[in-house]
């Protein structure tokens, strides 16, 4: 990428003083490159006047100019090129003179073929991956397995971490149809309190959200409350009609989980990439939330 | 049942993955080119094209894979979102706009013609800005998790990383070598 500019090379070690004891030391190829120009013209010889155009002339500007290049030298080499790509268009085309134009022998847009197959390439590699993505989608088992740290459906009581995808999901408390329909379901408190709560604070127990229906399915959480804190959260529900939210829920709702349960409420940031689905899970969160305060009778 | 939806989510997948492989291509034809590692077979200019091209197509490839999560309804995201690298959509996006601006710094330039008005080192400072872009689209693919945990995209990941270590050696030798005769001229 780099070449070499003579006269910007020439110029510097000129343009200090001869002596000069902060003179920097010539690099090797730069010394022998200076030499060689040197040996090619003598110094104070004056240039070799200008060779016509290769348009104004009809022809190579090394041909068409008066002195001969020497043979083997690179003037001649060029002026012979030029000649063969001229004899080549002209026996072409019907053995009619033409002009040689000044590139002659040069690529004038080069990698073209390249070009064009590595955007064929890419626009098919696109294709085919969504088309592969698609088939993944549609031609695999609906059972997925929960790999998060907390399981989202350990509430609805299914085996190991292996979830049976249901076109709804139904849990003790709410019933198939009011998860379906609703997203002004009633707070269902399905675990009676076991331990007498301290004055204001929330009584242990599990207290079911609402199911806040949303354009991809239903959300509804439960949430476990232990010595007055938000110990846990519950997923009853969650949108399930295909892989693809499966798999966003798969990712997303173990962080809402993580957040809420660290905050002990629901005032927490949404997933990106979910944003039904945790709008949903805090509505959810918020109404068991508040049926737990409701049920222990804290204000508030 | 695949919907509309569906199809801008796989698309928007796959146009990411491909300006991926673009990106790393590029970045693999210039460290070929600026290690004068090109053979005798094919030009330099031929490498040169090649690689403004391969650079342009990785742009254009990011730009399709940020208008179709825009047109993907289930992503949330708005276009305040795409543009401006924030933590309120989370940083698996905004690596990604962060990556998708630094490739737009190296390859705007060289489509308006601005490159040969720079200054040389100031240019190369800029283009160096390709390897941060490359690792940070990386990144984003990672997090985001839709295809981070797929057989095919760490082996895809893995070849991409093995392909350009050949590259990537050749060029650090090459500077390697340059200063030391540089320093034993001196």
């Amino acid at each position: 990428m780099s070449k070499h500019h003579p006269h910007r090379s020439n110029s510097k070690p000129a343009g200090k003083p001869a002596g000069s004891s902060s003179k920097q030391p010539i690099d090797p190829l730069l010394q022998q490159r200076l030499t060689q120009l040197g040996q090619r013209r003598p110094a104070g010889a004056p240039l070799p006047p200008p060779a016509p155009t290769a348009a104004a002339a009809g022809r190579p500007a090394a041909v068409s100019s008066g002195a001969r290049p020497a043979p083997g030298s690179q003037e001649a080499k060029l002026a012979a090129a030029a000649e063969r790509a001229a004899a080549a268009r002209a026996a072409k085309q019907g053995g009619a003179a033409v002009k040689t134009a000044p590139n002659a022998g040069r690529k004038a847009k080069p990698a073209r073929a390249s070009k064009v197959a590595s955007v064929a390439i890419s626009a098919a590699t696109t294709l085919a991956l969504a088309g592969l993505f698609a088939r993944q989608d549609t031609g695999t088992t609906d059972s997925v397995i929960l790999t998060s740290g907390t399981d989202p459906l350990a509430a609805t009581g299914s085996t190991a971490s292996t979830v049976a995808v249901a076109s709804t999901t139904t849990v003790a408390g709410a019933t198939p149809s009011s998860v379906a329909e609703t997203s002004v379901a009633e707070t269902t408190v399905t675990t009676a309190t076991t331990v007498a709560a301290a004055p204001n604070t929330i009584a242990d127990g599990t207290y079911a959200g609402v199911a806040d229906q949303n354009r991809w399915g239903v959300v509804q959480v439960q949430a476990v409350f232990s010595g007055g804190q938000l110990s846990d959260v519950q997923i009853l529900s969650y949108p399930d009609r295909d892989r693809r939210s499966i798999r966003i829920n798969q990712y997303a709702l173990p962080i809402l989980i993580g957040d809420s349960v660290q905050s002990g409420s629901a005032n927490i940031n949404g997933v990106s990439g979910a944003t039904y689905t945790s709008r949903s899970y805090v509505t959810s969160l918020q109404s068991a939330i508040d049926a737990a305060k409701q049920a222990s009778g804290v204000t508030g | 049942m695949i919907t509309m939806s569906s199809w801008s989510w796989y698309l928007t997948r796959s146009t990411g993955i491909v300006a991926a492989v673009l990106s790393v291509a590029a970045l693999v034809w210039g460290l070929f080119f600026s290690a004068r590692n090109t053979g005798t077979r094919l030009k330099p200019n031929w490498w040169l094209a090649l690689h403004n091209w391969l650079g342009g197509l990785t742009l254009t490839f990011i730009g399709l894979h940020m208008l179709l999560s825009l047109t993907d309804s289930q992503t949330g995201l708005g276009l305040k979102d795409l543009f401006i690298p924030s933590g309120t959509v989370g940083w698996a996006i905004g690596w990604g706009v962060v990556s998708f601006w630094l490739f737009a710094l190296v390859v705007l330039p060289s489509v308006a013609r601005v490159r040969r008005r720079l200054p040389r080192k100031a240019w190369h400072v800029v283009h160096l800005l390709a390897i941060p872009a490359t690792v940070l689209g990386m990144v984003h693919a990672f997090q985001i998790g839709s295809d981070a945990a797929a057989s095919y995209f760490t082996r895809g990941l893995a070849l991409l990383v093995g392909i350009s270590v050949y590259p990537v050696s050749i060029r650090l030798i090459g500077i390697a070598e340059t200063r030391r005769r540089r320093a034993a001229a001196a």
